[in-house]
């Protein structure tokens, strides 16, 4: 090794870390809605660890700087109407709310209106020239759906062929009560029982999936973290 | 056998890193990401691969990709040379890469079969460059980049990344329709001061412009710069290796990052 005073100034000792400039490319985007059944079944320490489970998904996403960038996620609450409660942000602009529970239990219109805001999404992301994830929907009700058989038949069939094109991602939780067997017609990728109310422990799950999903590369599968924290398996 | 001869290898000065992506540390995944390189008189042959991050031995991969293809482009330009005295033409210089890739695919094959897993399990993308005095020949399957120069501080992107819809999509090695994917590029290079850099999608983002995968100057300048002022018999891949493991790159990128960089000095 030379010694420093043999130095020549910003010769072959010049630091590249204090050199380069990189593009101010948009970081790429991963929209995520969360699809909560708040319908009157829902009320009481259900409902309040759902909340709780919102929170600890912020909370964990923060923790990640290039997940809090990337990270786009959309609160769509459904009972007996359904309601966007908190349209696509990063996390840094992400209201957690107080959902309440009553009413019925409106799945394929929640179904429905979280496709078509998934794919606008991406619509929007391509306009911008911002690249992006294959965007997730998550559902969790308690119930079965109080829309007609019919409704239900072809919003479970517009899941199943998005996800066949690969449009999207959709994930079913059942808490306790739900109708299981409706749920696994929802996808192609079967509902996963919530154990009790493990809420925050399926929203730190949710979270580092999000953030695996958003930064390392996939194949055709996405490689996610173990559910035995949170699902009844 | 990289700089293993520094006089008759003087003319490229090469460096190399490939690094762990800090989201990779977290979830305890390797570094899937392998680059390899070979310098004989003028020619120069090298190999960046990016291991697939679901696949569970996509470093064993990726290591084997680039090592059988740039072995194979070696021996295919030897037995090239040993048989004829005539310069490498454009046809042959492309039937010498995509023989390279074959290669590679039926490494990559057997390799499954000797350790009993899908072949799935190895799946890896494929960056290869092949630079003469006068030819120069990129051949590609999946994403990652190579940008080139020739020493005027123009900057041109030899090979732009293959993508799909999604950001984390791309071709792989290992495909059953791989051949039909890969892509090859040959070009005459009449300038005697080339320099070359290859890289793997952790990378792409921050160097080349996303609305056209055009480079980025401000990035590839002082970094040319730098491998041009290397002495040869430096410890330059570490150096390089400890730049991309620095806060200024891993703020931006969490995946693996390979970057190859090469100069061709009088």
């Amino acid at each position: 090794m030379p010694r420093e005073d043999d130095r020549m100034p910003g010769d072959a000792d010049i630091n590249l870390e204090d050199l380069v400039e990189f593009t101010d490319n948009p970081e790429p985007r991963c929209a995520c809605v969360l699809l909560l059944d708040t319908s009157g079944s829902m009320y009481g320490s259900p409902i309040r660890a759902l909340n709780e489970g919102i929170r600890a998904f912020k909370e964990e996403l923060e923790n990640d700087s290039l997940a809090s960038l990337r990270v786009e996620t959309a609160i769509v609450s459904f009972d007996s109407s359904v309601q966007l409660v908190q349209d696509f942000a990063t996390v840094d602009a992400l209201a957690t709310p107080e959902l309440d529970a009553s009413g019925i239990t409106s799945t394929a219109s929640a179904v429905n209106q979280a496709i078509d805001m998934v794919e606008e999404r991406k619509k929007t992301y391509r306009d911008a020239g911002i690249q992006y994830y294959r965007p997730w929907i998550v559902l969790i009700t308690d119930g079965a759906s109080t829309d007609g058989r019919s409704q239900m038949d072809t919003a479970s069939a517009r899941v199943r062929q998005a996800e066949d094109a690969k449009q999207l991602a959709f994930f079913s939780i059942g808490v306790e009560g739900a109708d299981m067997d409706e749920l696994n017609q929802m996808g192609t990728r079967g509902a996963m029982p919530l154990n009790g109310l493990a809420f925050r422990e399926f929203f730190v799950w949710l979270s580092s999936s999000m953030t695996r999903v958003s930064s390392s590369r996939v194949d055709d599968e996405i490689n996610l973290p173990d559910v035995s924290g949170w699902a009844k398996l | 056998m990289s700089c293993a001869e520094p006089e008759k290898s003087s003319v490229w000065m090469v460096s190399k890193a490939s690094v762990t992506g800090t989201s990779h540390r977290r979830t305890g995944l390797p570094c899937q990401d392998s680059s390899s390189y070979s310098i004989a008189d003028e020619v120069l042959i090298a190999a960046v691969a990016d291991g697939a991050g679901s696949a569970t031995m996509s470093d064993v991969g990726s290591a084997l990709a680039v090592e059988t293809s740039v072995k194979t482009i070696e021996r295919l330009l030897n037995d090239y040379h040993d048989h004829t005295p005539h310069p490498l033409h454009e046809t042959c210089l492309k039937r010498v890469v995509a023989g390279a890739v074959e290669e590679a695919r039926r490494e990559l094959h057997e390799e499954s079969q000797r350790r009993e897993v899908n072949v799935r399990q190895l799946a890896t993308t494929l960056l290869l460059a092949v630079h003469t005095r006068d030819i120069m020949a990129a051949a590609q399957i999946g994403d990652g980049a190579m940008v080139v120069s020739d020493g005027s501080g123009q900057y041109a992107t030899f090979i732009t990344p293959q993508r799909g819809e999604y950001a984390n999509q791309t071709n792989f090695l290992t495909s059953s329709d791989a051949m039909s994917m890969l892509e090859v590029r040959i070009e005459r290079v009449n300038d005697s001061s080339s320099r070359l850099a290859m890289f793997t999608d952790g990378l792409q983002n921050l160097v080349l412009r996303a609305a056209d995968d055009s480079p980025h100057a401000p990035f590839f300048n002082p970094v040319f710069a730098w491998i041009a002022s290397q002495p040869a018999s430096d410890d330059t891949d570490r150096k390089l290796a400890a730049f991309l493991e620095s806060p200024r790159v891993t703020n931006r990128a969490d995946d693996d990052l390979t970057l190859l960089l090469a100069t061709l000095r009088e």
